[in-house]
């Protein structure tokens, strides 16, 4: 049962990026990119969909679920910072894990299409952008799921629309897209940093500091999703809960 | 009593929340959504008590009366408008952390289990977030699997349980962490008499041999008169009433039941009683026990015909608070 839910999700994660490994292959690849190279942003990006899946489970990803219903009172009687809670709750190493074994066996085909010099140093690189974009796509989350302390009813479902439009936008290169549409992708939505900017910088396209522009963006993606949502727990004490679903926390 | 002996302490403490009103009318649809209509509602106001250390302690009154919102307070999930208000002797909002490693909460309408996960795991959880010592958690967490029978449904994922099922192993993921502090917030809600009964002897032992201190919220009085020694009355915010369950029945009036068996249908006329009802020979009255003596009533009514039979009952604590209750309903707040 639990086997055919895994198989399901992992198909339905990976069907998402279908339609542009289409495109690719009927036009031997997109703009600048060529179609391993597309294989291999969407490899990346599944990746870290996989992360997210993975490591922030159990509605930390969709945490204005929580909070619209009412739930973060159940974080709050642990003897741990809100942080810590949320960090380690959500990990689903198993039942979680579905999409990123999909998107690591892409990756695998993409590299061996592509021949990168895989060292050390592009290890470390390839993990750090992950970790970044993973934060990327939480911070969005956690920076929308914010007005659900001010709206529970309105903002309940915020996080899913948030996640679903990153996921959804994830896989396309935006090198022949205009300066001031990449603007917004990379500051009001920030999806340019889970797709297209990391992958660039993993397939050699950027070079020096530029290359770790994904971890800058993370780390200011994470201040503004932690300021707003320490305003909005500290609207939560003020305020309380309202509204409460007993089963629908944690999962 | 010294700062060191007092587990919990409200100073004053008021919450006030405002809630919004919007009409139904079709034309106050953008009305609502850019300028809505609020009223507040003083949740609790200037609300002072302790609980000493080792102490159980009823919170009682009528739905909407503070209760809950008082728990939220103690925990740390609320803060009040104003007031104080210490745990353990600290401030529950800036040391949480510190706070929650030696508090419990169960609300009977919440749980704190893991829906989608065997019992087992959420204990496991528990462990490593509450950071048990592995010794101390297992000698614990075998008493506590046999004083509750949790041992039958352990692997059992916790959404399939009963209500008893799921209350007993709350109960119990509360207590494995050995707190200092316990509050309960209708903990025996939907839970059969049997399990209400072993359930609340469970935690009055815990109480007298652990010294742990309990807050407890209920509807139901004989279970809070049965498990606290002093009652803290509340009722639209403000304590009513803080005292024992004795001085309470005292105070507003030792309400009791008279059933007489007389040899004729006809009931006695009795002064200072009221008469509540007749079957047959059989008249039963109602009377408070403080302004009339019992025996005063039986001389009267023996001086009346022969009596058969002579049954007093005291009023059950329930009757008594719904007495209570029905008198707060009819007096405004301001006059009280």
């Amino acid at each position: 049962m639990a086997a055919g839910w895994i198989l399901t999700d992992t198909l339905l994660q990976v069907s998402g990026i279908v339609a542009t490994l289409l495109i690719s292959h009927r036009f031997s690849g997109i703009g600048n990119w060529s179609e391993p190279q597309i294989l291999f942003m969407a490899a990346y990006s599944t990746m870290v969909a996989g992360v997210v899946d993975m490591m922030f489970g159990m509605n930390v990803s969709h945490i204005s679920r929580r909070v619209g219903r009412g739930q973060m009172d159940h974080v709050l009687v642990q003897p741990q910072p809100v942080w810590m809670a949320l960090l380690t709750e959500g990990f689903l190493p198993f039942s979680g894990s579905g999409t990123f074994i999909a998107g690591a066996a892409m990756l695998a085909a993409a590299q061996s299409q592509l021949g990168l010099p895989v060292d050390l140093r592009w290890f470390g690189l390839f993990a750090a952008n992950i970790a970044a974009s993973a934060a990327v796509i939480m911070s969005f989350s956690f920076a929308w799921a914010s007005l659900a302390f001010w709206s529970p009813r309105g903002a309940e479902e915020i996080s899913s629309s948030a996640m679903g439009l990153m996921r959804g936008l994830r896989v396309f290169p935006l090198d022949g897209v205009g300066t001031g549409l990449i603007g917004v992708l990379s500051t009001a939505v920030p999806v340019a940093f889970i797709g297209w900017y990391p992958a660039s910088a993993l397939l050699g396209m950027r070079t020096g500091a530029s290359q770790w522009g994904a971890v800058w963006a993370a780390m200011a993606a994470l201040f503004i999703a932690a300021s707003l949502f320490g305003l909005g727990m500290r609207k939560y004490r003020e305020v309380g809960s309202r509204r409460y679903d007993g089963w629908g926390h944690r999962s | 009593m010294t700062d060191g002996d007092i587990a919990v302490e409200l100073v004053g403490a008021s919450k006030r929340f405002r809630q919004r009103q919007p009409s139904e009318r079709v034309r106050d649809v953008v009305r609502n959504l850019l300028r809505p209509k609020f009223r507040v509602v003083e949740a609790l106001t200037d609300v002072s008590f302790r609980a000493e250390i080792g102490e159980i302690v009823a919170y009682a009154g009528p739905n909407g009366a503070g209760k809950s919102t008082t728990i939220k307070m103690l925990s740390g999930m609320l803060a009040p408008d104003s007031g104080t208000v210490r745990v353990l002797g600290l401030d529950p909002l800036t040391h949480r952390t510190q706070c929650m490693a030696r508090t419990a909460v169960v609300f009977g309408q919440r749980t704190e289990l893991w829906a989608d996960h065997p019992v087992a795991a959420s204990f496991e959880w528990k462990r490593v977030v509450w950071d048990i010592p592995r010794a101390r958690y297992v000698r614990t967490l075998a008493e506590l699997k046999a004083l509750l029978g949790l041992g039958d449904f352990w692997n059992s994922v916790v959404r399939e349980l009963s209500l008893g099922q799921r209350m007993r192993a709350d109960l119990a993921l509360a207590l494995v962490a050995e707190p200092d502090l316990l509050f309960l917030d209708e903990p025996t809600l939907g839970l059969d008499v049997l399990a209400k009964r072993d359930v609340l002897a469970f935690i009055k032992d815990w109480n007298r041999e652990r010294a742990l201190t309990v807050i407890i919220t209920s509807h139901d009085m004989a279970e809070l008169e049965q498990l606290a020694g002093r009652i803290v009355m509340i009722d639209k915010g403000r304590i009513a009433f803080d005292g024992s369950f004795d001085r309470l029945r005292t105070e507003f009036g030792d309400t009791r039941r008279l059933l007489l068996e007389t040899a004729s249908e006809q009931a006695p006329a009795l002064h200072g009683i009221e008469w509540m009802s007749s079957n047959g020979c059989r008249h039963e009255f109602r009377f408070d026990a403080a302004q009339t003596p019992v025996a005063d009533l039986m001389l009267e009514a023996s001086r009346q015909g022969r009596l058969v039979d002579v049954e007093t009952h005291r009023a059950s604590i329930d009757d008594v608070i719904a007495d209570i209750y029905e008198r707060w309903k009819a007096v405004p707040k301001a006059e009280r």
